[in-house]
């Protein structure tokens, strides 16, 4: 069966992108392949590990788990849209000073998760840290340091609003 | 992994996404995707077309109508999850809601796609079923007909929808009257996993403190929600306490046979059932009689 390209518009961190795409492909292969954002990573491609996960209209979904079509007119957020001007965002920072990460590779989406959670819930408790990033797999550093780097960034982003 | 080649309709009304369900041989309905993209990667469906069910705006809303609370299919469960109403009512569909999947999945899965897909683990099925809820499937042309949930899940992954021509466009819970309360118990193996085993309760209790009415629905145990009427029977007019209510779990989960599979075994199911359905009574009976939040 041929396949019949769809034209879709999607704002990816701030700036509109065109594509022209099969309808069966994936949100995370139009953002890694077609636009450009490795920072978006694969690392199961089934629904589980939400090492994919980005925002979508305000909110987590597994890119992994959606169809590039389906996101024409959306806007979407990547880790790389959290660094503004050189200036990393407090969550990259609090994951820094913390050491809340080893290889890496589940760390973009910690911190698409945690984005959402602190987008709604700016001063989370230590279990609900932990129900947000329950779909958030980590096979290196183990979550200990993950919550408690959260937990910083919310202090840090809740002072610096305050004061 | 990627799907197989498939046409993608994306309409923006219910009428227009119900012709072409009717038109398109092979097509299927996309709701949230949480299951349907994944059975897609994986080549165990490859449906020639996908209508995507996202774009309806009057598909997705929680309303009140005479006491009844009316949900659009593709509600998203974090919406469901969140509303105070829900938590408040209907406890054992909120905690079912707090326990399905994790967060990217209740971002994007939706009430109408889990109850039309009837995984037999799934969270929501056996709420229905205890909740005494009403499904409403449309078809094209405008014709609806009203399904209880008692009738509305037929085996594993079956429903009582007709395939290729109708959708499940409302659930509608109905008022449970005051003295009632509900409770859902889940064991997995880690919080993102379907249930080995679960339970969903709801009754309503008399000032007397004995029960009116109880029902008592287990998933994961049978090819779909399976009425304990053992412990239905049990509770009826009783007041209960820890032994009524292990009594209760003993007479529901006595003539079940669970299926065996890599997650546990059926003796395993069988036990875990027991004690699930004891606590979930205990927690639904405080509940109700305001004990306990
Ligand atoms: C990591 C992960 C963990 C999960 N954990 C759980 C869990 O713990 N408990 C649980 O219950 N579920 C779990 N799920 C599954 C999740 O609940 C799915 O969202 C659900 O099974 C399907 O709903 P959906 O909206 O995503 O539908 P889709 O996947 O889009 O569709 C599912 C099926 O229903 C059909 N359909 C959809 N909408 C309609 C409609 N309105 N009328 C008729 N047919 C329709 C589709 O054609 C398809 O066949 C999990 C999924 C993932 C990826
Ligand atoms: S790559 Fe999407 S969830 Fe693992
Ligand atoms: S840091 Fe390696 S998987 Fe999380």
């Amino acid at each position: 069966m041929s396949q019949e390209l769809r034209h879709i518009r999607v704002k990816v961190n701030g700036q509109w992108y065109e594509a022209d795409v099969e309808p069966r492909m994936l949100l995370v292969d139009l953002l890694r392949d077609v636009l450009g954002f490795t920072g978006v990573h694969i690392g199961c491609d089934t629904g589980h590990c939400g090492a994919c996960t980005v925002i979508m209209d305000g909110r987590s979904v597994k890119s992994c788990m959606v169809l590039a079509v389906q996101a024409d007119g959306s806007e979407i957020m990547t880790v790389e849209g959290l660094e503004k001007d050189g200036q990393l965002h407090p969550l990259q920072e609090a994951f820094w000073e913390n050491h809340a990460l080893q290889c890496g590779y589940c760390t973009p989406g910690q911190l698409m998760s945690a984005y959402f959670l602190l987008s709604r819930n700016p001063n989370p408790s230590e279990e609900e840290i932990r129900k947000a990033i329950e779909g958030n797999l980590c096979r290196c550093t183990g979550y200990v340091n993950i919550v408690k780097a959260i937990k910083a960034a919310a202090l840090k982003m809740s002072s610096s609003k305050a004061g | 992994m990627r799907p197989a080649p498939f046409e993608y309709y994306a309409p923006t009304s219910l009428e227009e996404a119900l012709r072409l369900l009717s038109e398109k041989e092979g097509a299927k309905l996309l709701a949230g995707g949480q299951s349907l993209l994944a059975l897609m990667k994986l080549r165990l469906l490859t449906p020639t077309a996908l209508i995507d069910l996202n774009r309806i705006r009057e598909l997705r809303y929680i309303k009140e109508e005479d006491g009844w609370l009316l949900i659009g299919a593709m509600t998203i469960y974090d919406e469901l999850e969140q509303s105070p109403l829900i938590r408040e009512r209907y406890p054992a569909l909120h905690e079912a809601l707090y326990r399905l999947g994790d967060q990217q999945v209740r971002n994007r899965g939706t009430i109408g796609g889990s109850l039309a897909h009837a995984d037999p683990s799934a969270n929501l099925p056996p709420v229905m079923v205890a909740l005494k809820a009403q499904m409403v499937a449309a078809r094209a042309g405008g014709g609806r007909r009203v399904i209880q949930a008692d009738d509305f899940f037929v085996d594993a992954f079956t429903t009582a929808l007709e395939p290729d021509k109708e959708a499940l466009v409302e659930v509608r819970l109905p008022p449970w009257p005051r003295g009632s309360g509900g409770a859902y118990m889940k064991l997995s193996k880690r919080e993102i996993d379907f249930s080995i085993v679960e339970v969903a309760v709801q009754m309503t209790v008399g000032d007397d403190g004995g029960v009116k009415e109880a029902r008592v629905v287990l998933g994961s145990v049978a090819p779909k929600p399976y009425r304990a009427v053992g412990a239905e029977e049990v509770l009826a007019g009783a007041k209960v306490d820890e032994g009524l209510a292990a009594r209760a779990a003993e007479a529901g989960t006595r003539d079940l046979e669970p299926p065996s599979d890599v997650q546990a075994s059926s003796w395993y199911r069988k036990e875990v059932s027991r004690v699930l359905v004891k606590r979930a009574i205990l927690k639904a009976y405080a509940r109700a009689r305001g004990m306990e939040q």
